[in-house]
């Protein structure tokens, strides 16, 4: 079941298209990461799935029911948009309190339940603007979670929060898609998403210019075997001469770019051997996800 | 019904921890207080034949040391002071939420977007009504401590049917600040506008227009004006009443539809 549908979603400001024409859905009980530079478009985008922006064009589906003013599915949704703000001069308890209220909850041991989830109990009666950034997260997440929502929109969820923080959300994340919630998030923490998401977007200037699956992804991420010797100049005639793919990069080493060879590197290093330019140095390399973002939009400029 | 309790409950929270709820309650019993201060210079015969500056200013008011004086001064302090103070507290019911960064948690909520507005508008009335009561108990206080002559029960209902019908224009005159505070995303835009109508409804009303401008009405309506009372028409409250209408529908309207995007 299709949890998010947009079909053909525009928003201009001005001269600025921040949303252009994209058209994306998200399954039930997927995790769907987004990324994009700063100003691509993300935020616009999610407060669009989210109502607060009407769109120029296109249209959004939640649960099968198109966004509009009558749409009154919210209690299934939980969200955090940008930094994570709180009342300041109300405690972890109190800002929650609010949104228990608003979101019509029953009952009131939900707040403190979210509050040890998130491991804000020693923060309970604290003020939000004592909190350090970190916990302003962890209470922003406790608002977007407090209800048990269904679908989860977090705009950099786990930005700002230390390493053990950041393990803790993404166990969150990953046990709440075991049970059937849905995830649409943004990061900029790339490394980070790839170890959560099932499928990434990647938007740009407002276009989406990629989608795929993990699988996909890892099958599209460069892999190269780095090699220097005492003359790579020399080397990579050798190379070229037993029919091997191989350039010297910018950092004067010789790259071998075919796929044969990345999991029997040990051939390379026989036939240079042989023709006495054995390998000083000779590994796997893999391009990360940061490398291969950029890449792309860099291929999407040409 | 019980959503815009919830909702009108999720407010109270909001402003219980407030330091400037306490704030606006100490702001304006300065008035009730410098009342007591001009009853008891009245009440000292030597103090005012001294004829300093503070005591030939009470002559000018006509001030006396009894009830009507007093509260008087009371109704006229809502009528004027109260466009400011009110618009204040109206600035900040709205403006807050742009400034603490939270507007963005209200909008895609169960609750309403009308509910979550209306119950503000309900926390500015019920906050206005808190202020002016608390006034009338701490002149009450002090009117009985400074042993003023006790007052016939109709003039009593006479003098505070004026002060609550004062309080019910000001806070009228109050509503459309609320639209500035959405549309300006915080509190300068109110705050500006407060200041504004506060210089051009003392100008207008001197000029002896001010019963055409609805931010005059509460003061001339008080009794802040003197015999400009009598200016007053039906068409002035049909004003102040559209103006109220316009303010309310605007703001709705605003939160309802407009691009969220601070």
């Amino acid at each position: 079941m299709e949890i998010i549908k947009t079909d053909g979603l525009t928003k201009s400001y001005g001269k600025t298209v921040a949303v252009d024409n994209i058209s994306i859905h998200v399954n039930k009980g997927e995790i769907y990461g987004f990324l994009g530079l700063n100003g691509a478009g993300k935020t616009t985008l999610i407060r669009t799935l989210l109502g607060m922006i009407k769109p120029d064009g296109g249209s959004v589906t939640l649960f099968g029911k198109e966004l509009n003013s009558n749409f009154n599915q919210w209690n299934h949704i939980g969200y955090l948009v940008e930094a994570p703000y709180a009342y300041p001069n109300l405690s972890v308890y109190e800002n929650l309190k609010v949104f228990y209220k608003l979101r019509q909850l029953t009952e009131l041991t939900e707040i403190d339940s979210i509050i040890e989830c998130l491991k804000l109990t020693k923060y309970r009666n604290t003020k939000a603007n004592a909190l350090s950034f970190g916990n302003q997260q962890r209470l922003g997440l406790a608002k977007a979670l407090i209800h048990k929502p269904k679908l989860l929109i977090l705009d950099e969820p786990i930005n700002g929060l230390d390493p053990e923080g950041i393990v803790e959300v993404r166990e969150l994340l990953i046990d709440l898609a075991k049970n059937g919630s849905t995830i649409f998030l943004s990061s900029h923490i790339l490394g980070e998403i790839s170890k959560l998401v099932n499928r990434i977007a990647i938007i740009h200037e407002g276009k989406l210019i990629k989608e795929l699956t993990t699988k996909e992804l890892s099958s599209q991420i460069s892999k190269k075997i780095l090699v220097q010797t005492a003359d790579n100049q020399k080397a990579i005639q050798i190379l070229l001469n037993a029919n091997y793919s191989a350039s010297l990069t910018y950092t004067n080493e010789i790259e071998v770019t075919n796929k044969e060879v990345f999991e029997h590197s040990e051939v390379i290093s026989k036939v240079l051997t042989e023709n006495e330019f054995p390998p000083k140095q000779i590994y796997l390399f893999t391009e990360d996800l940061e490398n291969y973002f950029l890449r792309t939009i860099k291929e999407n400029k040409q | 019904m019980r959503q815009q309790l919830l909702a009108l409950q999720a407010e109270v929270i909001k402003i219980k921890s407030a330091k400037i709820l306490w704030a606006t309650f100490i702001a304006f019993a300065i008035v009730p207080v410098m009342g007591g201060v001009f009853i008891l210079v009245v009440q000292d015969n030597e103090a005012m034949e001294k004829a300093s500056g503070f005591a030939l200013k009470i002559k000018a008011m006509n001030f006396e040391a009894n009830w009507k004086s007093y509260l008087n001064v009371l109704s006229q302090a809502v009528g004027v002071g109260g466009v400011l103070l009110f618009g204040f507290v109206a600035s900040w019911i709205f403006g807050r939420e742009y400034s603490d960064g939270t507007a963005k948690d209200l909008l895609s909520l169960p609750t309403s977007r009308t509910k979550i507005v209306n119950a503000k508008f309900i926390l500015y009335v019920l906050w206005c009504l808190m202020l002016v009561l608390s006034n009338l108990v701490v002149a009450f206080i002090l009117g009985t401590t400074l042993h003023l002559p006790t007052m016939d029960t109709s003039s009593l209902t006479g003098i505070l049917n004026d002060y609550f019908i004062t309080t019910a224009l000001t806070i009228i005159a109050g509503v459309p600040i609320a639209f500035f505070a959405l549309y300006g995303k915080g509190y300068l835009a109110p705050l500006s506008f407060v200041a504004l109508t506060l210089v051009f409804s003392q100008v207008i009303a001197a000029i002896g227009y001010g019963s055409y401008f609805p931010w005059s009405i509460p003061g001339l309506y008080s009794g802040a004006g003197g015999e400009y009372k009598n200016l007053l028409s039906s068409f002035s409250y049909i004003i102040l009443l559209l103006t109220g209408i316009v303010g309310y529908l605007a703001t709705t309207i605003y939160w309802k539809n407009a691009d969220q995007t601070k």
